[in-house]
């Protein structure tokens, strides 16, 4: 009978996450096999030096850095002489009047002044920050952009389009989850701003974006595609034709149309051309032969040639492109991109060639956690 | 921060991100107060004890978490939250500096052992920068799990619930994180 071993549950041993049944077994057994003792004492040395790993504080200045950037960008407005105490008090303050004053028609009218005071109080202390506001405050970098159907105070408003000419640059606040920097000679449109989402159209010409917010809260509309926010920085460019390139600073985008998605991670590029939908995304980093062959390839019938030509140039880092195609082609090519994807990484655990190939989505989605290392080696 | 730390006494975590969530500057100061240290660590051991990036990530963290507290459903615990978001930002500051070489500082990092002499903490301090120099050299997947369990002293399920995978996945890469690092570590098993 083949001997049972205990190696992969050595650090759950040390680390005393084993049932007691279960770390009296594995106790024994490491005990008398030389081969889980062997792994015990290798790990445990690890473990040991691991130990020495203590929390560490945040100096005062970090704090101060967090407020001077959260003023200088109006994110949070500070409320002078309030504080959660005072609110406690007003609202300790109101229940007792209601409970004392309601006994009385004339005084319950004196209750509904006080209800009336104390909501006008809290609504005029609610900073800026959480005031979903449709309006968006827009400031001249260079020259002075043109703002159609603007709000009273020059600000963008849900349907309102702001437009730059060749001498002039606008940044816009994305209500209060970011800045979006526009471009000389370009267009933008404000086409939503609740709380669940802030929508731009970029019609023409080029913006940066600087989202602060939890993904898929902000999207800037292009003729050939949306950008999706996963939390990151980016520069979207819209050529007069519509066509559109996504290069990714910080984070994640998510470009979609049609229910297709291209995942652009930090540091990678994406097109889109009108009429033939989403490009696949690339490494910044790519070589110009393999970029001009994906080019082909998505938007000018590069097809099975193409195809090759691009498995053939492909390096560690053009695995995110690999990863895409793979639920963009044909099952028998798609074997042939696992095979390149399979030179560069293993497999993870738990994912198998037969599930990859049949596009299972959590095992793409574990593949592509496994081949981000070689993103940014 | 402290004048923040009576409210960090009487605030519920529900009241103060209530709070948070109408503006309330004071109130995220103490969110701040009672978590820095968590995010910190996270980063400083995520990056090899580089005081700076770990600064900046920090700073980071808490700006992002203002400004998307508003969407936090209290479906899991503000400090699950807290890490996943410090961990997404860690992995994104380093795709920024990739090319760059980390250089950790020697500076003091003020988490030592009050009881312990002064030539222990100096000991302790050294050994935990070695450590940390070594874990830079890991891979973030089996990095990760040996700074939230023991810089953090996260259970298994905590770790797999802040990391979203199984706890079999992180018994697995934390076996293959301890044995990376001994091996990196191995010279300094006499002084150890």
């Amino acid at each position: 009978m083949e001997e049972m071993h205990y190696k992969e549950k050595i650090s759950a041993f040390l680390n005393r996450e084993l049932s007691a049944d279960e770390h009296r077994v594995v106790g024994e057994h490491v005990l008398y096999c030389s081969k889980c003792r062997s792994e015990h004492d290798e790990i445990k040395l690890g473990a040991d030096f691991a130990q020495n790993l203590k929390q560490a504080s945040a100096p005062d200045k970090v704090w101060k850095d967090i407020v001077a950037v959260l003023d200088k960008n109006y994110i949070l407005k500070a409320r002078p002489n309030t504080n959660l105490f005072q609110w406690k008090k007003l609202s300790l303050g109101f229940v007792s009047i209601v409970t004392v004053l309601s006994v009385t028609l004339g005084i319950y009218l004196l209750v509904y002044d006080s209800a009336q005071s104390v909501r006008t109080s809290k609504e005029q202390t609610v900073p800026v920050a959480h005031k979903r506001e449709a309006a968006w405050k827009v400031e001249n970098i260079t020259g002075k952009s043109k703002i159609t159907n603007a709000s009273e105070n020059e600000s963008l408003k849900i349907g309102s389009s702001l437009e730059t000419d060749k001498n002039s640059r606008a940044k816009i606040d994305v209500a209060d989850i970011g800045q979006v920097e526009v471009a000389p000679n370009s267009l933008v449109k404000l086409v939503n701003s609740t709380k669940s989402e802030h929508r731009l159209s970029l019609e023409r010409g080029k913006l940066s974006a600087l989202i602060f917010a939890p993904p898929r809260l902000f999207v800037v509309d292009t003729p050939s595609a949306a950008a999706v926010d996963l939390g990151c920085a980016y520069d979207l460019d819209v050529d007069e034709e519509g066509n559109s390139k996504l290069h990714v600073k910080s984070g994640y985008v998510s470009l979609e149309r049609e229910g297709l998605e291209s995942i652009v991670p930090a540091g990678a590029i994406c097109y889109t051309k009108r009429g033939h939908g989403l490009g696949t995304p690339f490494s910044e980093t790519a070589s110009h032969a393999f970029q001009n062959e994906l080019r082909k390839f998505d938007f000018h019938d590069g097809g099975r040639e193409s195809l090759i030509k691009i498995l053939n140039l492909a390096k560690p880092r053009d695995t995110l492109t690999l990863w895409h195609l793979i639920s963009r082609v044909s099952k028998e090519s798609r074997a042939g991109i696992l095979k390149k994807v399979l030179s560069f990484s293993k497999l993870p655990d738990g994912v198998t060639r037969e599930g990859i190939l049949r596009l299972d989505k959590n095992m793409l989605e574990k593949l592509r956690f496994e081949l981000e290392n070689l993103w940014y080696e | 921060m402290d004048q923040f730390a009576l409210m960090t006494e009487k605030m519920s975590e529900h009241d103060l991100i209530e709070a948070c969530r109408d503006g309330d500057r004071e109130a995220f100061g103490v969110i701040f107060s009672r978590h820095q240290k968590r995010v910190f660590s996270v980063a400083i051991g995520f990056f090899g004890g580089n005081r700076q990036t770990a600064e900046d990530v920090t700073q980071q963290v808490f700006l992002k978490l203002y400004t998307s507290i508003t969407n936090f459903r209290g479906d899991a615990k503000l400090e699950t939250w807290l890490y996943r978001i410090t961990i997404n930002t860690c992995l994104d500051e380093q795709r920024k500096k990739k090319r760059m070489a980390y250089i950790p500082d020697f500076l003091g990092l003020g988490s030592a052992d009050a009881n312990k002499t002064h030539e222990e903490k100096l000991i302790m301090r050294e050994t935990s920068d070695e450590v940390r120099r070594a874990l830079i050299e890991i891979k973030p997947k089996f990095r990760l799990p040996i700074v939230l369990k023991y810089s953090e002293g996260l259970s298994y399920q905590e770790m797999a619930e802040v990391l979203g995978c199984s706890e079999g996945t992180i018994a697995s890469r934390l076996n293959r994180g301890h044995k990376m690092l001994a091996k990196k570590l191995e010279s300094l098993k006499i002084d150890f």
